[in-house]
């Protein structure tokens, strides 16, 4: 705290005294106090240069004595030193500040001023008040009864007090040397400022924890000093320090003394004064009738005479019920209206004691209707309702009302339709592995199944018996017997031969063996024919070699890419080959007794997956991925392009009537065609998996068709001679056995040539036999 | 020249080239789009704020619509926008309440003014000319007949019974509070006069009622008798127009329906009632109507026994439905004087207003304590009191000519169209189950889960079951589903058996019929037996044969059979699971029972040896 501001504060409360206003003053006093506390306690080490002793043991009984020794002091002032500013000592026994220092401070200009000899009598009280502010000060260092040395000075000069009043050098300057700065800065350094002479002012020294301990113990006020930061010293808070603290935490005027109930004094009266201030007379406007306002009265009474305006109408009440739909009339509604659908009526869930089956978790219901809560989401639901009416957009909705059962059509009934494949007859056991196709001898004796484990085996029908089997050099991909009955010759197709095998078992006719070895000894004679370059670049035929026909060859034909099918004509003369990569060349015909082959087509029209002749005219049928041809062979020329309704061809079968055919495809769907009208085939949704192939049987209204999820089903499927009546379709039984291998299930479906049998062959290496 | 002429050609060519495209077609100028309308254009359109503009929604019936082709109407926009009919917009444009909202506007701008300067001999002034609505027309322009109104009854009665629960504070103003009530009371009132009640289901929501009035049947809920939970979140303000319009509607409908049975409206109570204490008349008279326990002012009551009232020339040729519609008919009449001479007494722990109510509807007396509320008629003292309905358990029961029940009772009375015996609802005594009546399934449909007391309960409507022998029916019952337990299980071990042998025992059969041939070598005509197509083989059959059909089931109708299909199977399911749940709960029950009753004897017979 700086003198001037100390200085201040004391005139300041000098004429307060007078004014009245003293207690704002005391305030403002103990404030100042607080602040000098701190700063004398700084400069108690640093000013240990400063010679003079202040030390001062004031009780409030001697404040007089004080008060002549202040006076007294103030004399010897001018001898010593132009400082100023009050001057504290430092204890020299004390090194140790917190307990044993004792600190006297004192303004003692500021006494000198007060204790002016003119104002003497005057200001006791206020002398009086002085002095207890400067005693709070010197509680700081109270330790009152070692206190023998009274040595005050006054550094007063009361003639030239202007001159400290300019003075710039404060107090605070020499106790707080470093300035507004943070004291860390000082951290390394063991010193803390400088004097006056620009040498360290060397910090104060702070014991260790032992000494904090110590000195814990030791100190009776350890808990009421204080370590001011700014300084780095301790400082010891007095009494009345506390105490003004204590009030200011519970938020009250730190001054004890303050009265709250103080008589209010009112500078400015409510009461109106009699006599004007001016003696101006009225105008006359303010005692003459306003006509404006004459002319306002009379119109409005003129309205009100005339009715238009009401002061006193009765108020009509906002409902009154009455028969509302007495009349007949129709008002105009709103445009289409569609009532709101009604709020959904509880079911035994919502009882408060339903069965107990609806109760969640074997909770146990209410007991009595007394234990029932009100519902928490009441107004909540109601609310939702409300503004459902009002937000949800409204549509009518067709809801169906119906059991699943009345979606179902009526078929007629399976046993009716008969005579169908019911059971499973035989299983054929014997190859390892996948058997990919299967042929039944026309006479329905013998069943020749080619396998992937390089085996072709011929079995009899009516005993499951395997007859013989061929061990071929590759995995045999189709088998197809010779439907003429003067050759027993089966066709096997392997990577890019064709072969001709003669399967004689002793239970064949020998003589149709004898003939078919015979036809094949010799090579036909070809003539002046000459291949064209197409052809013999594709096909070239040959005689088996001597092992070959030991094993029953009797042809060969290699093709120049690898075939899938080998298809007989009904003569048993002709046959066509299917080679899926062969471009342009992927179907060839070939005539079995000259030895020559035919590239029919010129051009490539897709990717062929499946050929077939038609059972009773010249027609080929060329199906690939998507779409099916039909050529007239004999004309050479295409007859008609079906769409296929597929998106991938696996096989074609074609009823045994000509006018019908059955294309299955990889898509799951079935399609019956009518050669008529081919727009819109009949799409028979069987199976949930890919269908591998369809067959139609040749004599009774019978078709199969296999798929990978393992069904064969066996649908009755009637053709009328009126080609307007649509055929008739029934699926008349599903049949089950064949197990999956690798995905893989049912591969190849045939019938019987004149007995209602199936037979299926799968990737299960069985091929079974269905009556 | 030359040039000048081809040029004019050549305009003319463009001329007939744009003629002969025509005026190319716009979107958003022709069909469904020129149907509806945005909210925001409707808005604009009507010159509302989206305050007002909901308001005058609500109180015309106006709700959004939704179009068939959202993105075609919207103009390509697909999010979803509040559409309405735009022939519902112009309909609004002639609404004269749109006045009113613009006065009411105006008013508040004088009234701020008024506040805001502090004037209060004009805001008072002000507050009495307030200007308001009266909702008349829009309810006869919205419900054309009397019968429309009564069809749209629920939504009403509901929101009024809730309003009427409500405390009086801002959002709920008290005139609308005691509005709601008073047209509650008088409506239930009605039902009372006119004994239409047919259903009351007592739910955890509240209590749900049910009742015929001109052949409408009118459901609404009464939340349970406290204070509603209060739901911040909610906006009351949509809540206080819908019951704005409600009220109007309920009075006209009250208004009429009270002229209807000639009683009079506003009600008038029969007996004159006397003021006791320093209550005001009207007030004690007011909380008598409340009390629903006194008969209404009936002008000129003529007994108007009617034939069954149903339409016999339209179910002429159908003796069947005609049949049915009588006995029905009859079941009701019944219903309706299912408490015609019963006496009862309600101690003050229950639900005065809803048993005052349904018991009233069915022509039974009521009373309850003098100190519990106004409207008692009898003392408990009475002898002639039949049922005295309590909720608690109470060990003393006083008098011996009545029978001490719980509430339940007389709720599933009128459920079952009968008086149900009393036993299972003495107070302490685990109460059955209370079923809700507002379920479809009958124990002769199949498709749905029937829990065993409905089942109980429709052969006690029959007459099937003796009222009195209730007790030992069902534990006979029970023995007896345990018998059938046994032989089921045993059945279905055999038909395993059988399914596994089947195969096998056809081949035999055949065998032995191979080897019997040669043994009937003479030609005759035999005596045939039955074939006997085993049971497992028949289902297997069938299966087959459905399996087949459904196959051939047009793609059309395929997803729709799909759907149709899991609905059956989760309903299936659902029967299966509340089955087997219930099963358990009987077992555990039993067990349960078993032990009781062991530890009893044991108890017994140490007593003996004592």
């Amino acid at each position: 705290m700086s003198g001037k501001r100390k200085r201040q504060d004391t005139s300041e409360l000098q004429n307060n005294v007078f004014n009245g206003g003293r207690e704002v003053r005391m305030y403002i006093n103990c404030m100042v106090n607080i602040n000098t506390e701190d700063n004398e306690d700084t400069s108690d080490s640093e000013s240990s240069d400063i010679d003079e002793e202040d030390i001062e043991d004031v009780s409030d009984d001697e404040y007089e004595e004080e008060d002549d020794s202040n006076e007294a002091d103030s004399l010897d002032e001018d001898d010593t030193d132009e400082e100023n500013e009050q001057h504290q000592e430092d204890n020299e026994e004390n090194c140790d500040t917190k307990a044993k220092n004792k600190q006297h401070t004192r303004s003692d200009r500021d006494s000198g001023i007060d204790d002016s000899p003119n104002d003497k009598e005057e200001t006791t009280e206020d002398k009086y008040k002085l002095f207890k502010s400067k005693a709070t000060r010197r509680q700081i260092s109270k330790t009152k009864s070692t206190s023998d040395k009274d040595t005050q000075e006054c550094s007063q000069d009361p003639e030239i007090p202007d001159e400290y009043e300019e003075d710039s050098s404060d107090e605070e300057d020499l106790r707080n040397t470093i300035g507004n700065v943070p004291l860390k800065w000082y951290d390394e350094y063991p010193h803390l400022g400088y004097n006056l002479d620009g040498k360290h002012i060397i910090k104060p020294k702070r014991g260790d924890t032992l000494d904090n301990f110590l000195n814990r113990i030791e100190n009776p006020d350890f808990d009421r000093t204080v370590f001011d930061k700014q300084t780095g010293q301790d400082v010891r808070l007095s009494d009345a320090d506390l105490d003004i603290v204590k009030r200011v935490m519970s938020q009250k005027v730190p001054d004890a003394s303050y009265d709250y109930y103080a008589p209010w004094i009112d500078h400015f009266t409510y009461e109106v004064m009699e006599m004007p201030l001016s003696g101006r007379t009225d105008s006359k406007k303010s005692f003459v009738p306003s006509k404006d306002e004459a002319a306002y009265v009379a119109k409005r009474a003129e309205q009100i005479r005339r009715g238009l305006i009401q002061y006193t109408h009765k108020r009509e009440k906002k409902y009154h019920f009455y028969d509302l739909w007495s009349d007949k009339k129709r008002l105009r509604r709103i445009h289409d209206p569609m009532p709101a659908p009604k709020v959904k009526l509880p079911g035994h869930w919502f009882s408060y004691n339903p069965p107990r089956e609806y109760l969640p978790h074997f909770n146990k219901p209410f007991g009595s209707l007394r234990e029932v809560p009100g519902y928490k989401h009441f107004i909540h639901e109601c609310w939702e309702r409300c503004i459902d009416l009002y937000i949800a957009p409204r549509k009518r909705v067709l809801r169906v009302n119906a059991s699943s059962k009345d979606l179902i059509p009526v078929l007629p009934k399976a046993q009716d339709l008969q005579p169908f494949p019911t059971m499973e007859g035989l299983v054929f056991k014997g190859h390892r592995s996948i058997i990919r196709s299967i042929s039944i001898h026309p006479l329905g004796k013998f069943l020749a199944s080619g396998s992937d484990d390089q085996t072709v085996k011929i079995w009899e029908i009516s005993t499951g018996r395997c007859l013989r089997s061929f061990d071929i050099e590759a995995a045999v991909k189709w088998v197809a017997w010779n439907p003429s009955s003067k050759l027993f010759l089966l066709g096997i197709v392997i990577e890019k031969k064709v072969i001709f095998l003669n399967p004689e078992t002793y239970l064949t006719d020998k003589v149709v063996v004898k003939q078919t070895n015979a036809v094949f000894k010799e090579e036909p004679d070809q003539g002046d024919y000459i291949q064209p370059e197409r052809v013999r670049t594709a096909v070239t035929w040959r005689k088996p070699t001597a092992d070959e026909w030991a094993k029953g060859y009797r042809i060969v034909i290699d093709h120049f890419r690898s075939v899938k099918q080998i298809v007989w004509h009904k003569q048993g003369d002709y046959f066509a080959t299917v080679i899926p990569q062969g471009d342009h060349r992927s179907v060839l015909m070939h005539q079995l007794s000259r030895w020559r082959s035919q590239v029919p087509f010129n051009k490539c029209k897709g990717l062929v997956q499946a050929v077939q002749f038609h059972p009773k005219l010249p027609f080929l049928y060329v199906a690939t991925q998507s779409h099916i041809r039909v050529y007239n062979l004999q004309k050479q020329r295409i007859l008609k392009k079906v769409q296929a309704n597929c998106r991938w061809i696996s096989s074609i079968a074609i009823h045994p009537g000509g006018e019908h055919f059955l294309i299955s495809g990889y898509d799951c769907r079935l399609n019956w065609f009518e050669m008529e009208y081919t727009k819109r085939p009949r799409i028979l949704r069987y199976h949930k998996a890919a269908v591998r192939c369809a067959a139609y049987h040749r004599k009774y209204p019978l078709f199969a068709s296999a798929s990978d999820e393992g069904r064969v089903i066996v649908s009755h499927g009637m053709v009328y001679n009126d080609w307007l009546k649509d055929p008739f379709i029934v699926p008349v039984k599903e049949l089950k056995g064949h197990k999956m291998f690798e995905g893989l299930c049912v591969l190849d479906v045939t019938w019987h040539p004149y007995e209602p049998f199936l037979f299926t062959s799968g990737a299960d290496a069985t091929i079974r036999l269905w009556h | 020249t030359r040039d000048g002429l081809l040029l004019l050609l050549l305009l003319l060519l463009l001329c007939f080239s744009t003629k002969m495209a025509g005026i190319k077609k716009k979107k958003g100028e022709a069909g469904e789009v020129k149907k509806y309308i945005t909210r925001n254009a409707a808005v604009k359109k009507l010159q509302l704020s989206l305050r007002d503009f909901r308001r005058i929604c609500i109180l015309k019936g106006i709700y959004p619509r939704e179009p068939r082709h959202r993105k075609r109407v919207q103009k390509g926009d697909s999010k979803i926008k509040t559409l309405y009919f735009l022939k519902d917009i112009q309909f609004l444009l002639h609404e004269p309440i749109i006045w009113n909202f613009r006065e009411h506007r105006a008013f508040m701008r004088k009234m701020r003014k008024a506040w805001s300067r502090n004037d209060k001999q004009k805001s008072r002034k002000l507050c009495t000319q307030k200007p308001f609505y009266k909702l008349d027309h829009i309810v006869r322009e919205r419900y054309p007949t009397f019968v429309n109104a009564l069809r749209d009854l629920d939504d009403p009665l509901t929101l009024c019974f809730l309003f009427s629960k409500l405390p009086a504070i801002h959002r709920t103003p008290l005139a609308t509070i005691e509005m709601c009530r008073r047209l509650t009371i008088e409506f239930m009132h009605y039902v009372i006069e006119a004994n239409a009640l047919r259903k009351v289901f007592i739910s955890i929501k509240g209590y749900y009622y049910q009742v015929e009035i001109m052949g409408q049947l009118i459901t609404w809920i009464a939340p349970h008798p406290f204070a509603p939970r209060n739901d911040t979140h909610i906006d009351f303000k949509i809540m206080k127009i819908f019951a704005e319009f409600y009220i109007t509607l309920l009075g006209f409908v009250n208004f009429r329906l009270y002229h209807s049975l000639n009683i009079h409206y506003p009600p008038k109570l029969q007996d004159m009632v006397k003021s006791k204490g320093k209550k005001n008349r009207n007030e004690i008279i007011s909380e008598h109507v409340a009390s629903l326990n006194a008969p209404l002012l009936r002008n000129k009551v003529d007994d108007d026994d009617e034939e069954d009232g149903i339409d016999t020339h339209l179910l002429d040729e159908d003796t069947d439905q005609l049949q049915a519609a009588r006995e029905e008919a009859l079941k009701k009449k019944k219903q309706q004087c299912l408490f015609k001479g019963l006496k009862f007494f309600l101690n003050r722990e229950t639900n005065l207003e809803s048993l005052t109510f349904v018991i009233r509807a069915c022509q039974g007396q009521v009373s309850w304590d003098e100190s519990t509320a106004e409207g008692s008629t009898y003392p408990v003292t009475d002898e002639s009191i039949t049922h005295e309905i309590v909720d608690r358990p109470q060990k003393t029961q006083k008098y011996l000519s009545r029978y001490y029940i719980q509430p339940q009772w007389v709720y599933d009375c009128i459920n079952a169209r009968i008086l149900l015996p009393v036993q299972e609802y003495f107070p302490g005594v685990t109460l059955p189950a209370h079923l809700s009546p507002f379920t479809l399934e009958t124990a002769t449909t199949t498709a749905l889960y029937v829990p065993p007391e409905k089942k109980k309960l429709e052969a006690l409507q029959k007459g099937d079951l003796p009222l009195d022998q209730l007790q030992d029916v069902e534990d006979s019952e029970d023995e007896d589903s345990e018998d059938e337990e046994i032989k089921e299980s045993e059945t279905t071990v055999e038909e395993n058996k059988d399914k596994k042998c089947d195969v096998e025992l056809e081949e035999i059969e055949e065998v032995k019929e191979a080897v019997q041939n040669p043994s009937i070598e003479k030609m005759a005509v035999h005596e045939g037996s039955e074939v006997i197509v085993k049971k497992s083989e028949k289902n297997r059959r069938e299966k087959e044969e459905t399996r087949l059909s459904v196959m051939m089931i047009p793609r059309k109708q395929k997803r729709l059979y799909r759907i149709l299909r899991t609905k059956e199977r989760k309903e299936a399911e659902k029967v299966v699971r509340l089955t087997n749940k219930r099963k358990i709960i009987d077992e555990k029950e039993k067990q349960k029972k078993k032990k009781s009753r062991t530890i009893e004897n044991s108890q017994k017979r140490s007593v003996v040896k004592i």
